[in-house]
Protein backbone atom coordinates (compact mmCIF):
# COMPACT_ATOMS: atom_id res chain seq x y z
CA UNK A 1 0.00 0.00 0.00
CA UNK A 2 1.18 3.50 -0.78
CA UNK A 3 0.16 6.77 0.80
CA UNK A 4 -2.23 7.34 -2.08
CA UNK A 5 -4.19 4.24 -1.17
CA UNK A 6 -4.80 5.49 2.35
CA UNK A 7 -8.23 7.10 2.73
CA UNK A 8 -7.43 9.07 5.80
CA UNK A 9 -4.65 9.93 8.21
CA UNK A 10 -5.37 10.93 11.79
CA UNK A 11 -2.69 13.30 13.00
CA UNK A 12 -2.23 13.42 16.75
CA UNK A 13 0.40 15.81 18.03
CA UNK A 14 1.35 17.62 21.20
CA UNK A 15 1.52 21.11 19.81
CA UNK A 16 0.83 23.15 16.66
CA UNK A 17 4.32 22.57 15.25
CA UNK A 18 3.83 18.80 15.41
CA UNK A 19 0.67 19.11 13.39
CA UNK A 20 2.23 21.61 10.99
CA UNK A 21 5.20 19.31 10.44
CA UNK A 22 3.11 16.22 9.66
CA UNK A 23 0.68 18.18 7.50
CA UNK A 24 3.52 19.61 5.41
CA UNK A 25 5.14 16.17 5.09
CA UNK A 26 1.86 14.62 3.93
CA UNK A 27 1.23 17.42 1.42
CA UNK A 28 4.78 17.07 0.12
CA UNK A 29 3.96 13.42 -0.52
CA UNK A 30 0.88 14.33 -2.51
CA UNK A 31 -1.72 13.77 0.19
CA UNK A 32 -4.60 16.23 -0.21
CA UNK A 33 -5.78 18.32 2.72
CA UNK A 34 -9.09 16.52 2.82
CA UNK A 35 -7.36 13.23 3.50
CA UNK A 36 -5.99 14.05 6.90
CA UNK A 37 -7.76 14.93 10.09
CA UNK A 38 -5.90 16.78 12.79
CA UNK A 39 -7.12 15.65 16.17
CA UNK A 40 -8.25 18.82 17.89
CA UNK A 41 -6.20 19.54 21.00
CA UNK A 42 -7.27 21.00 24.34
CA UNK A 43 -6.66 24.70 24.86
CA UNK A 44 -4.16 24.49 27.70
CA UNK A 45 -0.50 24.95 26.82
CA UNK A 46 0.89 22.30 29.12
CA UNK A 47 -1.46 19.43 28.36
CA UNK A 48 0.02 18.25 25.07
CA UNK A 49 1.94 15.24 26.33
CA UNK A 50 -0.94 14.00 28.46
CA UNK A 51 -3.40 14.71 25.65
CA UNK A 52 -1.47 12.58 23.17
CA UNK A 53 -1.21 9.64 25.55
CA UNK A 54 -4.86 9.93 26.58
CA UNK A 55 -6.11 10.29 23.05
CA UNK A 56 -3.99 7.82 21.11
CA UNK A 57 -6.02 4.82 22.26
CA UNK A 58 -9.23 6.37 20.86
CA UNK A 59 -7.59 7.23 17.56
CA UNK A 60 -6.05 3.77 17.15
CA UNK A 61 -9.37 2.12 17.91
CA UNK A 62 -11.12 4.46 15.46
CA UNK A 63 -8.59 3.62 12.76
CA UNK A 64 -9.02 -0.10 13.38
CA UNK A 65 -12.79 0.35 13.12
CA UNK A 66 -12.51 2.33 9.91
CA UNK A 67 -10.12 -0.23 8.44
CA UNK A 68 -12.84 -2.85 8.65
CA UNK A 69 -14.41 -1.13 5.67
CA UNK A 70 -12.50 -0.44 2.51
CA UNK A 71 -11.29 2.86 3.90
CA UNK A 72 -7.68 2.42 4.92
CA UNK A 73 -6.73 4.64 7.81
CA UNK A 74 -3.42 5.43 9.45
CA UNK A 75 -2.62 7.20 12.70
CA UNK A 76 0.43 9.45 12.93
CA UNK A 77 1.40 10.28 16.49
CA UNK A 78 4.02 12.90 17.31
CA UNK A 79 5.30 13.22 20.84
CA UNK A 80 8.49 14.92 22.01
CA UNK A 81 11.04 12.80 23.84
CA UNK A 82 12.09 15.82 25.89
CA UNK A 83 14.67 14.49 28.37
CA UNK A 84 13.57 10.88 27.99
CA UNK A 85 14.84 8.43 25.43
CA UNK A 86 13.01 7.74 22.18
CA UNK A 87 12.48 4.13 23.23
CA UNK A 88 10.94 5.19 26.52
CA UNK A 89 8.45 7.42 24.73
CA UNK A 90 7.66 4.72 22.18
CA UNK A 91 6.93 2.32 25.00
CA UNK A 92 4.66 4.86 26.65
CA UNK A 93 2.68 5.40 23.45
CA UNK A 94 2.44 1.68 22.77
CA UNK A 95 1.14 1.06 26.26
CA UNK A 96 -1.30 3.96 26.23
CA UNK A 97 -2.63 3.19 22.76
CA UNK A 98 -2.81 -0.54 23.29
CA UNK A 99 -1.05 -1.10 19.99
CA UNK A 100 0.07 -4.55 19.01
CA UNK A 101 3.05 -5.63 16.97
CA UNK A 102 0.56 -6.25 14.17
CA UNK A 103 -0.56 -2.60 14.35
CA UNK A 104 3.03 -1.50 14.04
CA UNK A 105 3.87 -3.99 11.33
CA UNK A 106 0.80 -3.16 9.28
CA UNK A 107 1.60 0.53 9.43
CA UNK A 108 -1.61 1.32 11.28
CA UNK A 109 0.31 3.52 13.69
CA UNK A 110 3.34 5.63 12.96
CA UNK A 111 4.97 7.21 16.01
CA UNK A 112 7.41 10.06 15.61
CA UNK A 113 9.49 10.96 18.66
CA UNK A 114 11.67 14.00 18.07
CA UNK A 115 14.38 14.44 20.67
CA UNK A 116 14.49 16.89 22.33
CA UNK A 117 11.58 18.38 20.44
CA UNK A 118 10.33 18.92 16.89
CA UNK A 119 12.41 22.10 16.65
CA UNK A 120 15.48 19.87 16.97
CA UNK A 121 14.45 18.17 13.72
CA UNK A 122 13.67 21.51 12.12
CA UNK A 123 17.16 22.65 12.96
CA UNK A 124 18.69 19.39 11.74
CA UNK A 125 16.82 19.65 8.45
CA UNK A 126 17.72 23.30 8.06
CA UNK A 127 19.97 24.78 5.43
CA UNK A 128 22.98 24.95 7.74
CA UNK A 129 25.02 22.33 9.56
CA UNK A 130 22.66 19.39 10.29
CA UNK A 131 24.49 18.40 13.43
CA UNK A 132 22.40 19.05 16.50
CA UNK A 133 22.51 18.39 20.19
CA UNK A 134 19.39 16.45 21.16
CA UNK A 135 19.67 17.83 24.68
CA UNK A 136 19.73 21.47 23.59
CA UNK A 137 16.71 23.72 23.32
CA UNK A 138 15.98 24.77 19.72
CA UNK A 139 12.73 26.61 20.37
CA UNK A 140 12.07 29.95 18.62
CA UNK A 141 11.38 28.38 15.24
CA UNK A 142 8.75 29.80 12.93
CA UNK A 143 5.91 27.92 11.29
CA UNK A 144 7.41 28.46 7.82
CA UNK A 145 10.68 26.87 8.95
CA UNK A 146 8.75 23.87 10.26
CA UNK A 147 6.98 23.42 6.92
CA UNK A 148 10.21 23.81 4.97
CA UNK A 149 11.93 21.21 7.14
CA UNK A 150 9.06 18.75 6.67
CA UNK A 151 9.18 19.21 2.89
CA UNK A 152 12.92 18.69 2.94
CA UNK A 153 12.49 15.49 4.93
CA UNK A 154 9.95 14.27 2.36
CA UNK A 155 12.44 14.85 -0.44
CA UNK A 156 15.62 13.52 1.15
CA UNK A 157 17.34 11.28 -1.40
CA UNK A 158 18.50 8.95 1.33
CA UNK A 159 17.99 8.35 5.01
CA UNK A 160 19.49 10.91 7.38
CA UNK A 161 22.36 9.79 9.53
CA UNK A 162 21.71 12.01 12.50
CA UNK A 163 20.30 12.89 14.94
CA UNK A 164 19.19 9.43 16.09
CA UNK A 165 15.56 10.43 16.76
CA UNK A 166 15.26 11.77 13.21
CA UNK A 167 16.80 8.59 11.84
CA UNK A 168 14.13 6.64 13.69
CA UNK A 169 11.40 9.03 12.57
CA UNK A 170 12.49 8.78 8.94
CA UNK A 171 12.30 4.99 9.10
CA UNK A 172 8.82 5.21 10.64
CA UNK A 173 7.65 7.45 7.81
CA UNK A 174 9.21 5.15 5.24
CA UNK A 175 7.37 2.25 6.84
CA UNK A 176 4.17 4.29 6.59
CA UNK A 177 4.82 4.83 2.90
CA UNK A 178 5.67 1.22 2.22
CA UNK A 179 3.18 -0.57 4.44
CA UNK B 1 -47.28 18.10 13.86
CA UNK B 2 -45.73 17.31 10.52
CA UNK B 3 -45.48 13.54 10.43
CA UNK B 4 -44.36 12.67 6.92
CA UNK B 5 -43.17 14.15 3.66
CA UNK B 6 -43.17 12.35 0.36
CA UNK B 7 -41.57 13.87 -2.72
CA UNK B 8 -41.01 12.42 -6.15
CA UNK B 9 -39.16 13.76 -9.19
CA UNK B 10 -38.11 17.00 -7.47
CA UNK B 11 -34.38 17.78 -7.56
CA UNK B 12 -32.64 14.65 -6.25
CA UNK B 13 -35.71 13.52 -4.32
CA UNK B 14 -37.04 10.47 -6.14
CA UNK B 15 -39.81 8.49 -4.48
CA UNK B 16 -38.48 10.02 -1.30
CA UNK B 17 -40.36 9.26 1.87
CA UNK B 18 -39.46 10.57 5.30
CA UNK B 19 -41.31 10.28 8.58
CA UNK B 20 -40.64 13.15 10.93
CA UNK B 21 -40.62 12.67 14.68
CA UNK B 22 -40.83 15.51 17.20
CA UNK B 23 -37.09 16.10 17.00
CA UNK B 24 -34.81 15.44 14.09
CA UNK B 25 -31.39 16.51 12.95
CA UNK B 26 -30.57 16.30 9.27
CA UNK B 27 -26.93 15.36 8.81
CA UNK B 28 -24.92 14.74 5.70
CA UNK B 29 -22.44 16.11 3.23
CA UNK B 30 -22.97 19.32 1.32
CA UNK B 31 -25.31 18.60 -1.55
CA UNK B 32 -26.81 15.51 0.06
CA UNK B 33 -30.32 16.95 -0.21
CA UNK B 34 -31.14 18.14 3.29
CA UNK B 35 -32.26 21.59 2.23
CA UNK B 36 -34.25 20.19 -0.71
CA UNK B 37 -36.62 18.56 1.77
CA UNK B 38 -37.29 21.89 3.46
CA UNK B 39 -37.70 23.53 0.07
CA UNK B 40 -40.29 20.97 -0.96
CA UNK B 41 -42.27 21.62 2.21
CA UNK B 42 -41.99 25.36 1.67
CA UNK B 43 -43.14 24.99 -1.93
CA UNK B 44 -46.41 23.46 -0.75
CA UNK B 45 -46.68 26.00 2.04
CA UNK B 46 -46.29 28.91 -0.36
CA UNK B 47 -49.01 27.44 -2.52
CA UNK B 48 -51.30 27.21 0.49
CA UNK B 49 -50.59 30.85 1.23
CA UNK B 50 -52.11 31.75 -2.12
CA UNK B 51 -48.91 32.19 -4.09
CA UNK B 52 -48.88 31.12 -7.71
CA UNK B 53 -47.29 27.81 -8.60
CA UNK B 54 -43.58 28.46 -8.96
CA UNK B 55 -41.73 25.25 -9.70
CA UNK B 56 -39.04 25.78 -12.33
CA UNK B 57 -38.53 23.07 -14.93
CA UNK B 58 -34.97 22.66 -13.67
CA UNK B 59 -36.37 21.18 -10.47
CA UNK B 60 -37.41 18.04 -12.36
CA UNK B 61 -34.99 15.29 -11.44
CA UNK B 62 -32.30 15.42 -14.12
CA UNK B 63 -32.02 11.72 -14.74
CA UNK B 64 -35.77 11.15 -14.88
CA UNK B 65 -37.86 11.60 -18.01
CA UNK B 66 -41.22 11.85 -16.25
CA UNK B 67 -42.98 15.22 -16.32
CA UNK B 68 -45.00 14.90 -13.13
CA UNK B 69 -43.76 15.82 -9.69
CA UNK B 70 -45.49 14.62 -6.54
CA UNK B 71 -45.56 16.23 -3.12
CA UNK B 72 -47.34 14.83 -0.09
CA UNK B 73 -47.49 16.25 3.39
CA UNK B 74 -48.93 14.31 6.31
CA UNK B 75 -49.85 16.00 9.54
CA UNK B 76 -51.40 15.05 12.83
CA UNK B 77 -53.51 17.84 14.27
CA UNK B 78 -55.74 17.46 17.30
CA UNK B 79 -55.21 13.70 17.16
CA UNK B 80 -56.44 13.51 13.56
CA UNK B 81 -54.50 12.63 10.45
CA UNK B 82 -54.37 14.87 7.37
CA UNK B 83 -52.76 14.15 4.04
CA UNK B 84 -52.33 16.79 1.38
CA UNK B 85 -51.22 15.56 -2.06
CA UNK B 86 -50.14 17.67 -4.98
CA UNK B 87 -49.17 16.66 -8.49
CA UNK B 88 -47.43 19.19 -10.71
CA UNK B 89 -47.15 18.53 -14.43
CA UNK B 90 -44.43 20.21 -16.46
CA UNK B 91 -44.32 21.15 -20.12
CA UNK B 92 -40.61 21.06 -20.73
CA UNK B 93 -40.69 22.81 -24.10
CA UNK B 94 -42.61 25.78 -22.73
CA UNK B 95 -40.74 25.70 -19.40
CA UNK B 96 -44.14 25.87 -17.80
CA UNK B 97 -45.95 23.89 -15.14
CA UNK B 98 -49.48 23.47 -13.84
CA UNK B 99 -51.26 21.72 -11.05
CA UNK B 100 -52.33 18.29 -12.23
CA UNK B 101 -54.17 17.33 -9.10
CA UNK B 102 -54.65 18.22 -5.47
CA UNK B 103 -56.26 16.31 -2.68
CA UNK B 104 -56.72 16.79 1.03
CA UNK B 105 -57.70 13.73 3.04
CA UNK B 106 -58.79 13.49 6.65
CA UNK B 107 -58.31 10.45 8.87
CA UNK B 108 -57.45 8.13 6.06
CA UNK B 109 -59.93 8.49 3.25
CA UNK B 110 -62.42 11.24 4.04
CA UNK B 111 -61.99 13.84 1.33
CA UNK B 112 -61.93 17.50 2.32
CA UNK B 113 -60.82 18.79 -1.05
CA UNK B 114 -60.16 17.28 -4.48
CA UNK B 115 -59.13 18.86 -7.73
CA UNK B 116 -58.01 16.96 -10.81
CA UNK B 117 -60.14 17.70 -13.83
CA UNK B 118 -60.03 21.46 -13.92
CA UNK B 119 -62.66 21.57 -11.21
CA UNK B 120 -62.17 21.79 -7.49
CA UNK B 121 -64.60 19.97 -5.24
CA UNK B 122 -64.99 20.98 -1.63
CA UNK B 123 -66.39 18.66 0.99
CA UNK B 124 -68.01 19.65 4.24
CA UNK B 125 -66.70 18.37 7.55
CA UNK B 126 -69.48 15.77 7.60
CA UNK B 127 -68.22 14.35 4.29
CA UNK B 128 -71.02 15.71 2.10
CA UNK B 129 -70.20 17.50 -1.13
CA UNK B 130 -69.93 21.25 -0.90
CA UNK B 131 -69.10 23.89 -3.42
CA UNK B 132 -67.61 22.98 -6.79
CA UNK B 133 -65.55 25.65 -8.50
CA UNK B 134 -63.41 25.95 -11.61
CA UNK B 135 -59.80 25.39 -10.67
CA UNK B 136 -57.08 27.77 -11.73
CA UNK B 137 -54.28 25.34 -12.45
CA UNK B 138 -51.58 27.91 -11.83
CA UNK B 139 -52.47 28.17 -8.15
CA UNK B 140 -54.27 26.16 -5.52
CA UNK B 141 -57.96 26.76 -4.90
CA UNK B 142 -57.58 25.84 -1.23
CA UNK B 143 -56.39 29.19 0.14
CA UNK B 144 -59.27 31.13 -1.39
CA UNK B 145 -61.83 29.09 0.49
CA UNK B 146 -63.35 31.16 3.25
CA UNK B 147 -63.58 29.56 6.66
CA UNK B 148 -67.11 28.49 7.51
CA UNK B 149 -68.66 26.45 10.30
CA UNK B 150 -68.94 23.44 7.99
CA UNK B 151 -65.33 23.38 6.76
CA UNK B 152 -63.37 23.79 9.97
CA UNK B 153 -61.23 20.74 9.25
CA UNK B 154 -59.97 22.12 5.98
CA UNK B 155 -59.21 25.56 7.40
CA UNK B 156 -57.53 23.95 10.41
CA UNK B 157 -55.05 22.29 8.05
CA UNK B 158 -54.55 25.45 6.02
CA UNK B 159 -53.91 27.57 9.09
CA UNK B 160 -51.49 25.02 10.45
CA UNK B 161 -49.43 24.79 7.29
CA UNK B 162 -49.34 28.50 6.56
CA UNK B 163 -48.87 29.82 10.09
CA UNK B 164 -47.44 27.08 12.24
CA UNK B 165 -44.96 25.45 9.92
CA UNK B 166 -41.98 27.73 9.65
CA UNK B 167 -39.14 26.84 7.33
CA UNK B 168 -36.30 29.17 8.25
CA UNK B 169 -33.07 29.72 6.46
CA UNK B 170 -32.08 32.89 8.24
CA UNK B 171 -30.22 35.51 6.23
CA UNK B 172 -29.39 38.27 8.69
CA UNK B 173 -28.22 40.59 5.92
CA UNK B 174 -31.79 40.61 4.58
CA UNK B 175 -33.40 41.32 7.95
CA UNK B 176 -34.22 45.01 7.70
CA UNK B 177 -35.48 47.41 10.33
CA UNK B 178 -38.16 48.95 8.14
CA UNK B 179 -41.70 47.63 8.31
CA UNK B 180 -44.55 48.90 6.15
CA UNK B 181 -47.23 46.76 7.73
CA UNK B 182 -47.67 43.80 10.03
CA UNK B 183 -47.94 40.22 8.86
CA UNK B 184 -48.64 36.79 10.26
CA UNK B 185 -46.47 34.98 7.75
CA UNK B 186 -42.74 34.86 8.12
CA UNK B 187 -40.52 34.73 5.04
CA UNK B 188 -38.17 31.78 4.89
CA UNK B 189 -35.12 34.04 5.03
CA UNK B 190 -36.77 36.08 7.81
CA UNK B 191 -36.33 39.18 5.68
CA UNK B 192 -39.72 40.39 6.96
CA UNK B 193 -38.95 39.62 10.59
CA UNK B 194 -39.69 43.27 11.55
CA UNK B 195 -43.20 43.11 10.07
CA UNK B 196 -43.81 39.69 11.61
CA UNK B 197 -42.75 40.83 15.05
CA UNK B 198 -44.84 43.99 14.55
CA UNK B 199 -47.89 41.77 14.40
CA UNK B 200 -47.00 40.40 17.85
CA UNK B 201 -45.85 43.66 19.40
CA UNK B 202 -48.96 44.26 21.49
CA UNK B 203 -48.48 40.96 23.28
CA UNK B 204 -46.52 42.07 26.32
CA UNK B 205 -46.07 38.49 27.50
CA UNK B 206 -44.10 37.72 24.37
CA UNK B 207 -42.01 40.85 24.75
CA UNK B 208 -41.24 40.03 28.38
CA UNK B 209 -40.42 36.45 27.55
CA UNK B 210 -38.08 37.47 24.75
CA UNK B 211 -36.32 39.91 27.03
CA UNK B 212 -35.93 37.25 29.72
CA UNK B 213 -34.64 34.61 27.31
CA UNK B 214 -32.04 36.95 25.85
CA UNK B 215 -30.99 38.63 29.11
CA UNK B 216 -27.78 36.66 29.39
CA UNK B 217 -27.04 36.12 25.72
CA UNK B 218 -27.30 39.82 24.89
CA UNK B 219 -26.23 41.73 28.00
CA UNK B 220 -28.25 44.89 28.47
CA UNK B 221 -30.96 43.87 26.00
CA UNK B 222 -34.29 45.27 27.15
CA UNK B 223 -36.45 44.34 24.23
CA UNK B 224 -37.65 45.25 20.76
CA UNK B 225 -39.69 48.35 20.04
CA UNK B 226 -41.05 50.15 17.01
CA UNK B 227 -40.36 53.79 16.20
CA UNK B 228 -42.44 55.76 13.73
CA UNK B 229 -40.67 57.06 10.69
CA UNK B 230 -41.23 60.83 10.44
CA UNK B 231 -42.75 60.93 6.98
CA UNK B 232 -45.23 58.17 7.57
CA UNK B 233 -47.00 56.84 10.59
CA UNK B 234 -47.54 53.60 8.76
CA UNK B 235 -43.89 52.81 8.30
CA UNK B 236 -42.18 51.74 11.46
CA UNK B 237 -38.61 50.98 12.31
CA UNK B 238 -37.73 48.00 14.47
CA UNK B 239 -35.33 49.00 17.20
CA UNK B 240 -33.50 47.03 19.86
CA UNK B 241 -33.14 48.67 23.24
CA UNK B 242 -29.92 48.17 25.15
CA UNK B 243 -29.96 50.14 28.40
CA UNK B 244 -30.72 53.80 27.67
CA UNK B 245 -30.00 53.52 23.96
CA UNK B 246 -31.85 52.07 21.01
CA UNK B 247 -30.29 50.67 17.86
CA UNK B 248 -31.86 49.98 14.51
CA UNK B 249 -32.36 46.23 14.10
CA UNK B 250 -30.16 46.38 11.02
CA UNK B 251 -27.43 48.03 13.06
CA UNK B 252 -27.05 44.89 15.16
CA UNK B 253 -24.49 42.29 14.24
CA UNK B 254 -25.54 39.33 12.11
CA UNK B 255 -25.24 37.06 15.13
CA UNK B 256 -27.35 39.33 17.34
CA UNK B 257 -30.09 39.48 14.72
CA UNK B 258 -30.12 35.71 14.34
CA UNK B 259 -30.21 35.16 18.10
CA UNK B 260 -33.13 37.54 18.54
CA UNK B 261 -35.00 35.89 15.69
CA UNK B 262 -34.39 32.36 16.98
CA UNK B 263 -35.62 33.20 20.46
CA UNK B 264 -38.55 35.15 19.01
CA UNK B 265 -39.60 31.93 17.26
CA UNK B 266 -39.46 30.07 20.55
CA UNK B 267 -41.46 32.81 22.24
CA UNK B 268 -44.01 32.57 19.45
CA UNK B 269 -44.27 28.84 20.11
CA UNK B 270 -45.44 29.67 23.64
CA UNK B 271 -48.85 30.43 22.16
CA UNK B 272 -49.30 27.66 19.65
CA UNK B 273 -47.54 24.48 18.62
CA UNK B 274 -45.01 25.19 15.91
CA UNK B 275 -43.06 23.10 13.48
CA UNK B 276 -39.69 24.77 13.03
CA UNK B 277 -37.60 23.69 10.08
CA UNK B 278 -34.32 25.38 10.84
CA UNK B 279 -31.68 25.30 8.14
CA UNK B 280 -28.35 25.84 9.86
CA UNK B 281 -29.65 28.06 12.67
CA UNK B 282 -26.19 27.99 14.21
CA UNK B 283 -24.71 30.07 11.42
CA UNK B 284 -23.54 33.45 12.72
CA UNK B 285 -24.20 32.47 16.32
CA UNK B 286 -21.23 32.37 18.69
CA UNK B 287 -20.17 29.02 20.08
CA UNK B 288 -21.18 30.16 23.56
CA UNK B 289 -24.79 30.57 22.46
CA UNK B 290 -25.26 27.29 20.59
CA UNK B 291 -25.99 25.06 23.53
CA UNK B 292 -28.25 27.51 25.41
CA UNK B 293 -30.39 27.81 22.29
CA UNK B 294 -30.44 24.07 21.82
CA UNK B 295 -31.48 23.65 25.48
CA UNK B 296 -34.27 26.20 25.06
CA UNK B 297 -35.47 24.50 21.88
CA UNK B 298 -35.29 21.04 23.40
CA UNK B 299 -37.23 22.04 26.49
CA UNK B 300 -40.05 23.68 24.53
CA UNK B 301 -42.75 21.04 24.26
CA UNK B 302 -44.74 23.23 21.89
CA UNK B 303 -42.12 22.94 19.19
CA UNK B 304 -41.54 20.19 16.69
CA UNK B 305 -38.10 20.81 15.28
CA UNK B 306 -36.17 19.58 12.30
CA UNK B 307 -32.69 21.02 12.13
CA UNK B 308 -30.05 21.01 9.48
CA UNK B 309 -26.70 21.54 11.10
CA UNK B 310 -23.03 20.89 10.62
CA UNK B 311 -22.14 22.28 14.02
CA UNK B 312 -20.24 19.80 16.21
CA UNK B 313 -22.13 20.78 19.36
CA UNK B 314 -25.56 20.31 17.79
CA UNK B 315 -24.37 17.13 16.11
CA UNK B 316 -23.00 15.65 19.32
CA UNK B 317 -26.09 16.55 21.31
CA UNK B 318 -28.67 15.31 18.81
CA UNK B 319 -27.23 12.80 16.38
CA UNK B 320 -27.45 9.65 18.46
CA UNK B 321 -31.14 10.02 19.28
CA UNK B 322 -32.42 12.25 16.50
CA UNK B 323 -29.90 12.11 13.67
CA UNK B 324 -30.93 11.35 10.10
CA UNK B 325 -28.03 10.76 7.77
CA UNK B 326 -28.56 12.04 4.22
CA UNK B 327 -26.47 10.77 1.36
CA UNK B 328 -26.50 10.63 -2.40
CA UNK B 329 -24.21 9.62 -5.19
CA UNK B 330 -23.57 11.48 -8.42
CA UNK B 331 -26.85 11.69 -10.37
CA UNK B 332 -28.46 9.40 -7.83
CA UNK B 333 -31.42 9.85 -5.50
CA UNK B 334 -31.18 11.00 -1.93
CA UNK B 335 -31.17 8.35 0.74
CA UNK B 336 -31.81 8.78 4.44
CA UNK B 337 -31.08 6.48 7.30
CA UNK B 338 -30.93 6.95 11.05
CA UNK B 339 -27.55 7.96 12.39
CA UNK B 340 -25.78 5.01 13.90
CA UNK B 341 -22.42 5.34 15.60
CA UNK B 342 -20.09 3.02 13.68
CA UNK B 343 -18.63 1.71 16.91
CA UNK B 344 -17.94 2.42 20.53
CA UNK B 345 -14.40 3.73 20.48
CA UNK B 346 -14.76 7.04 22.29
CA UNK B 347 -15.35 9.31 19.30
CA UNK B 348 -18.19 11.83 19.35
CA UNK B 349 -20.78 11.84 16.57
CA UNK B 350 -19.18 14.85 14.92
CA UNK B 351 -15.75 13.19 15.13
CA UNK B 352 -17.10 10.10 13.38
CA UNK B 353 -18.45 12.33 10.62
CA UNK B 354 -15.28 14.41 10.39
CA UNK B 355 -13.19 11.25 10.10
CA UNK B 356 -15.16 10.18 7.07
CA UNK B 357 -16.97 7.20 8.57
CA UNK B 358 -20.07 8.08 6.57
CA UNK B 359 -18.34 8.91 3.31
CA UNK B 360 -19.21 5.50 1.93
CA UNK B 361 -22.97 5.79 2.43
CA UNK B 362 -23.71 7.28 -0.96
Amino acid sequence: MTLHEVSQFYVLGEDPFHRTFVGAWLRANGVADRRFVVVEPPAGKSGGYTFVLDRCKIEVQAARLRNRSKAKTRVIVVIDADHNSVQERLAEVKSAAGTTDEDIGSGLVCVLVPKRHIETWVHALGPTDPRVDEKADYKEKKSEEVKTAARRLARLPSAPTEPPSLVHGYSELQRLKDS
Amino acid sequence: MLTRIHVDNYKALVNFDLELPRRSLFLGANGSGKTSVFEAIDLVRQLMMGEGLDVPTETLTRWQTRDVQTFEIDARLNEHAYRYSLEVIHRREEEDCRIKSERLLYDGNQELFASDTGKAQLFRDDGSKGLEVLADRSRSSLPIIAGRPDNKLLTRFLNWLTRDVLPCRISPALMKSASETDTTSLDTDLGNFASWWRYHREDTRKADRLKALLAESLPGFLGLEFHSVAVSNKQKRLMARFGDNTYGFDELSDGQRVLIALYALLVHAGDRPLTLLLDEPDNFVSIREIQPFYNALESNDNVQSALISHHPTITNLMAVENGLMFSRGVNAPIRVEPFRAPGDVGLTASEFIARGFFDDLA
